[in-house]
């Protein structure tokens, strides 16, 4: 099972992937906007376990990518990422269907326990 | 089992349930860890058995925290358990009303479970009457309220799980809807629909209830196929068709194919362009491509006799025409209603395609396809939307009669002029009722105070800064991480900060400029009226409409302009004969331009009219006593211009009606001040008069150049420094008034010894090894020896206090990444400086 | 001593011997001496600028102001910033002092209404005189203190003397 990351930052990408591989989640799909990653839950939706989202992107942000996902896969979580700048729109996230949200930065075990919560690896 | 440790655990777990902030996933997690940790260390215990499950209880609650709407009572309940298990382990006083509260909360758990369960059906079904209520509100194509119960539909849908029977149902509700809307001439066919509809929300309402529907389901099956079967074998619509409708198709197979391929390609154009326009509804270009797709479709279909198509096509055009114009505002009901014209046009190209282009075969099909309730639809929109006419606005005014407009619109036929523009033409009303009118007319959309921010330019800032502060915590995990502390990361995560903070900075300073075409286009018009106003007659100019202002810059510079406008026409332009007599032209110019000078921004108003009698001014400052007699002798004719801006100085010789208002040129001074600018005048008599604006750019970052001249560092505006030299000693000359100039790529440049401007005592006097910078400004070069230069560097100017203001040698402050201080050169107050130690020195 | 309703709290401090006092609700803060960035072509008064937290704050000498002997700054040499209501706007401005000596509640009543004559100081700067024990402690209008009008005056004051 895999984990998509959806951010347009390169950093962000690398830091997030990277803490994923040394837990253990070594199945990651990336995306750097909305739409390439609705393309990517159109093709791989049924061995996507967990998605990890970035609000503002270019293309498509964040949360209509939600709203999108939601239409196709209706129960997998969906964890924003967000600066604390975005409190109002998480709530739009979460009506739109986000599972909830990880405030930015954070560090990789804070990042981990998080996705455990979704996970539980055997 | 350690007491204290548990009590830590229990501390920590109430504070984080007294912060806990809805939708954080890392304070759910915490919880949780923190519940499963105090379990494990109670279970090191003995007796603890029952308190264990207890807290396994909690444990598992805290998942549910996730769902926003059991989180406030989870929370309650979190409190008082907490609460209780501290004081069972801790108090041993409190300890049996602690066993009897814990006792409590498990109960209360059980029962919140439950209830919530019930309580989440209640709700269901109080947005399912809601959604009943109103469908059975809906009106003949009353699009907003469908757009509406869609939503909520959809809403509903989001709140009920999983349910593939709840799925057909939504499409079957989406078919429902359009062929209410699509049908409405039709009444049975209506009424059916919106029958089908209550069921299809009542089979819903059953759903979330208990599952005794199979039967039921089948029976709205069967009706809505009744509604679908109707609807095929409707034949009423063709009679809204009238007889020629479709006579005029061009039988062209392969046009009509070309023609479906195109209109195809431009729906789908416009359609993820309207998506793009959901998000940033200022992007004028995302507005122009729908318009270009429906323009297109309109034009190639009309050409091929398609007149539906043509039709459709038409009414979108106009619909998003006030898009274009600002006058309607793109909301998502409007996308609505775009979408639903882009997916009309694509139905009836389908049915082209379906029918080969066979025209017969065309016909029947499109005549089962309604266009005229959508039709009806935007016309409606149009009307609401629509301004009320000048003739309508000035009649509710009483200034014209019911009988003046019919005149007027009737005169309108036989000219092309506008309503306005006849109704003073025949003297009905003023230029200024006109005008007031007219503001009314728009003024319903005047822009509001606040500033719009395109939306691309805003996520982009915010993105911006979600990427600093990711760098924000690899800084600083660099810091702490000893292993990351390389010199190659370093730098990496250095010159990504360097970037981001450009960026930062060039997203931010472009929010806020605006350009001043509005503001030109603005006096175009005060200059017009005004010269009707006094019957002369005036070209204008405009130049450099596109130079961008700071949006506040262009608030205050407004009014300061309109009165230099003013006085420009009614001081300066000279009526028509007179103008004829002095040999001009018998229409009078005025240029109005913008345009980046140096570190600013140069604003200026010029007219080619009498000028200003420089004797006449001195006259009035005497008699005003704003001028000493001793002191006319020396007076340079700046300062004789300058005269014109002192409080209570008027030189109209009669107050006429445009420009003697009671303000006077003071103001704007003040005006101009106020936004750190300098006016002044330039003006020969009988030849021209120019009022020049200089306006600091408020970009408050610029490109400086930094150089250190005895104890001080000294910033110059990067763009205007040419070059750097170390120049030879044969390069130098002394001229015979003293000065000292540098011979440099083939032309003579003063040297400016900027030590002395700025007041430093100590600065390199000798001429062996100078540093020069060489300037260009104002079309000028200027070889400014400075002690060391440093470099290029972003500075950000701070104001210098009002205390300093006198200091118009700089146009700031900055401060450097060391905590020092350098000052930034205003390039024009250096030069006054300059010119005024020159003037010194002759005199001595 | 007794805060009453009509008193106000000043901040003391002294130059040459003479004490002056400030409205505390003026004061912004007091800080220790830092390295003051050098102004030239300004009034003579006005030593330079520095950079407090990144606002640039201009230095009034006060001795200079004063026009009294002006004295080499040093470590102890303490910096009052005050707020200013100038012409166009509120901004800081920092005053040079010897020394600071405390915050003292000053009644309206012990005020006394500055002389026009007999005092160093023009009385436009004075919003008043109070005497604490046997102290004479000049009240200082700070708004006042910049105003060109005022600087006219210093010049017509230092010539005088």
């Amino acid at each position: 099972m895999a984990i998509l990351i959806v951010d347009d930052s390169d950093i962000v990408r690398d830091v997030v992937k990277q803490a994923l591989n040394l837990y253990g989640y070594k199945d990651t799909l990336e995306a750097r906007d909305g739409v390439e990653a609705l393309e990517k839950v159109k093709k791989d939706s049924s061995r996507i376990e967990l998605y990890v989202f970035d609000v503002n992107m270019p293309n498509m942000d964040g949360i209509t990518l939600v709203g999108e996902v939601r239409k196709i896969d209706r129960s997998t979580p969906i964890i924003m990422l967000t600066t604390e700048t975005d409190k109002d729109k998480m709530i739009k996230a979460k009506n739109f269907g986000a599972t909830g949200w990880i405030i930015k930065p954070f560090d990789a075990p804070r990042f981990i326990k998080v996705v455990e919560m979704f996970l539980k690896k055997t | 089992m350690n007491s204290d440790e548990v009590s830590l655990l229990i501390k920590k777990l109430i504070e984080k349930n007294s912060k806990f902030e809805s939708g954080d996933l890392f304070a759910v997690a915490e919880i949780k860890d923190l519940y499963e940790e105090l379990n494990l260390k109670l279970s090191e215990g003995e007796g603890l058995k029952n308190l264990t499950k207890f807290i396994l209880i909690l444990y598992e609650l805290a998942e549910s925290l996730l769902e926003p709407e059991k989180e406030e009572k989870i929370l309650e309940l979190f409190q008082a358990a907490n609460q209780s298990i501290y004081d069972l382990l801790n108090v041993p006083e409190k300890k049996k009303t602690a066993i009897q509260m814990i006792n409590e909360t498990i109960a209360e758990i059980k029962k919140f479970k439950s209830e919530f369960a019930q309580n989440k059906k209640n709700e269901l079904f109080s947005s399912v009457n809601l959604i009943i209520n109103k469908v059975e509100n809906l009106e003949n194509g009353d699009l907003f309220l469908i757009s509406e119960i869609k939503e909520d539909f959809e809403n509903l849908q989001k709140q009920i799980e999983k349910n593939s029977s709840i799925e057909c149902c939504l499409q079957d509700f989406a078919f429902l809807i359009e062929a209410f809307l699509f049908t409405n001439e039709n009444e049975a066919i209506k009424k059916s629909a919106l029958e089908s509809l209550k069921d299809i929300i009542l089979f819903y309402k059953n759903e979330i209830d208990i599952n005794i529907l199979n039967k039921k389901h089948d029976q709205r099956n069967q009706k809505i196929n009744q509604i679908k079967e109707k609807m095929q074998l409707n034949e009423s619509l063709s009679d809204k068709y009238s007889k020629n409708y479709f006579n005029n198709i061009i039988q062209d197979e392969k046009m009509l194919s070309q023609l479906c391929d195109e209109i195809n390609d431009h729906m789908n154009k416009a359609q993820y362009t309207l998506v793009d326009l959901e998000y940033d509804e200022t992007n004028q270009e995302n507005i122009n491509k729908i318009f270009r797709a429906f323009h297109t479709a309109k034009g190639s279909s009309a050409f091929l006799g398609l007149k539906n198509i043509e039709e459709v096509g038409h009414q979108m055009e106009n619909l998003l025409v006030l898009v274009r114009d600002g006058k309607l505002r793109i909301t998502s009901e409007l996308i609505d209603v775009i979408f639903i014209g882009i997916e009309l046009l694509r139905n009836l190209t389908s049915i082209m395609e379906v029918n080969q282009f066979k025209i017969e075969k065309m016909v029947e099909s499109f005549k089962k396809v309604d266009i005229f309730s959508y039709i009806r639809l935007i016309k409606k929109i149009l009307e609401q939307y629509s301004f009320k006419k000048i003739g309508q606005i000035l009649e509710e005014e009483g200034l014209l009669r019911v009988k003046d407009v019919k005149h007027i619109l009737q005169k309108q036929k036989e000219t092309s002029k506008k309503f306005g523009e006849i109704a003073v033409e025949e003297k009905m009303i003023t230029p200024t009722e006109l005008e007031n009118a007219v503001n009314k007319q728009t003024s319903s959309l005047k822009k509001s105070s606040y500033v719009r921010v395109s939306n691309d330019r805003l996520n982009l800032l915010v993105d911006t800064v979600g990427e600093l502060v990711i760098n924000q915590s690899m800084l600083r995990q660099i810091l702490t991480d000893s292993k990351m502390d390389n010199k190659a990361v370093r730098e990496r995560v250095i010159s990504q900060l360097e970037g981001i903070s450009t960026n930062i900075k060039n997203i931010v300073l472009s929010m806020g400029m605006v350009p001043i075409a509005e503001v030109f286009n603005k006096l175009r018009v005060v200059i017009r009226n005004t010269t009707t106003e006094l019957g002369k007659a005036v070209i204008v100019d405009i130049r450099g409409e596109d130079t961008e202002l700071d949006r506040n810059v262009i608030e205050t510079i407004y009014d300061p302009l309109v009165h230099i406008v003013r006085n420009a026409v009614d001081h300066g332009i000279e009526f028509p004969g007179e103008r004829e007599k002095g040999k001009k032209d018998r229409v009078g110019k005025i240029i109005i331009s913008a345009e980046h000078k140096g570190n600013g921004i140069e604003i200026s108003v010029w007219d080619d009219g009498k000028g200003i009698k420089k004797e006449r001014i001195i006259e009035k400052a005497l008699q005003l006593g704003l001028l000493g007699e001793d002191k006319i002798e020396n007076l340079t004719e700046k300062e004789i211009y300058n005269l014109m801006f002192q409080p209570g100085f008027s030189t109209a010789e009669k107050v006429t009606e445009v420009s003697g208002r009671g303000v006077g040129l003071d103001v704007v001074k003040k005006n101009i001040d106020e936004i750190r600018g300098k006016i002044e005048i330039f003006s020969k008599e009988k030849e021209f008069t120019k009022f020049v604006i200089k306006l600091p750019l408020t970009l408050a970052i610029i490109e400086g150049f930094v150089t250190e001249v005895g104890e001080n560092k000294y910033i110059f505006p990067f763009n205007l420094v040419d070059e750097i030299i170390v120049p030879q000693e044969e390069m130098l000359s002394i001229m015979d008034n003293g000065t000292m100039m540098l011979f440099n790529r083939g032309i003579y440049i003063p040297v400016i010894f900027s030590g002395k401007i700025f007041g430093e005592s100590e600065y390199k006097k000798d001429t062996n090894n100078l540093v020069a910078i060489i300037i260009f400004y104002d079309n000028k070069h200027y070889a400014v020896v400075v002690d060391k230069v440093i470099g290029k560097q972003e500075t950000v100017i701070k104001n210098l206090s009002e205390v300093l203001n006198d200091l118009a040698v700089f146009s700031g402050g900055t401060i450097f990444g060391d905590g020092t201080i350098g000052f930034v050169v205003d390039l024009d107050g250096f030069l006054d400086k300059v010119k005024d130690l020159e003037e010194k020195i002759k005199k001595n | 001593m007794s805060a009453e309703a009509s008193s106000v709290k000043y901040l003391i401090f002294s130059l040459n011997k003479e004490y002056y006092g400030i409205p505390i609700s003026k004061v912004r803060e007091v800080i220790r001496f830092v390295n003051i960035t050098p102004v030239h072509e300004t009034l003579k008064f006005i030593k330079g600028v520095i950079n407090l937290r990144g606002k640039i704050i201009p230095i009034i000498d006060m001795r200079l102001k004063f026009g009294l002997q002006e004295n080499q700054y040093n470590d102890r040499t303490i910096f009052i910033i005050v707020d200013i209501h100038g012409v166009k706007s509120v901004f800081n401005m920092g005053i040079t002092v010897e020394s600071v000596h405390d915050v003292t509640d000053i009644n309206e009543e012990t005020m006394e209404k500055a002389p026009e004559i007999g005092l160093k100081l023009k009385s436009q700067y004075l919003s008043g005189i109070a005497k604490i024990k046997d102290k004479m402690i000049m009240l200082l209008n700070m708004d006042r203190i910049l105003t060109t009008e005022d600087v006219i005056l210093m010049k017509d004051f230092q010539k005088n003397e």
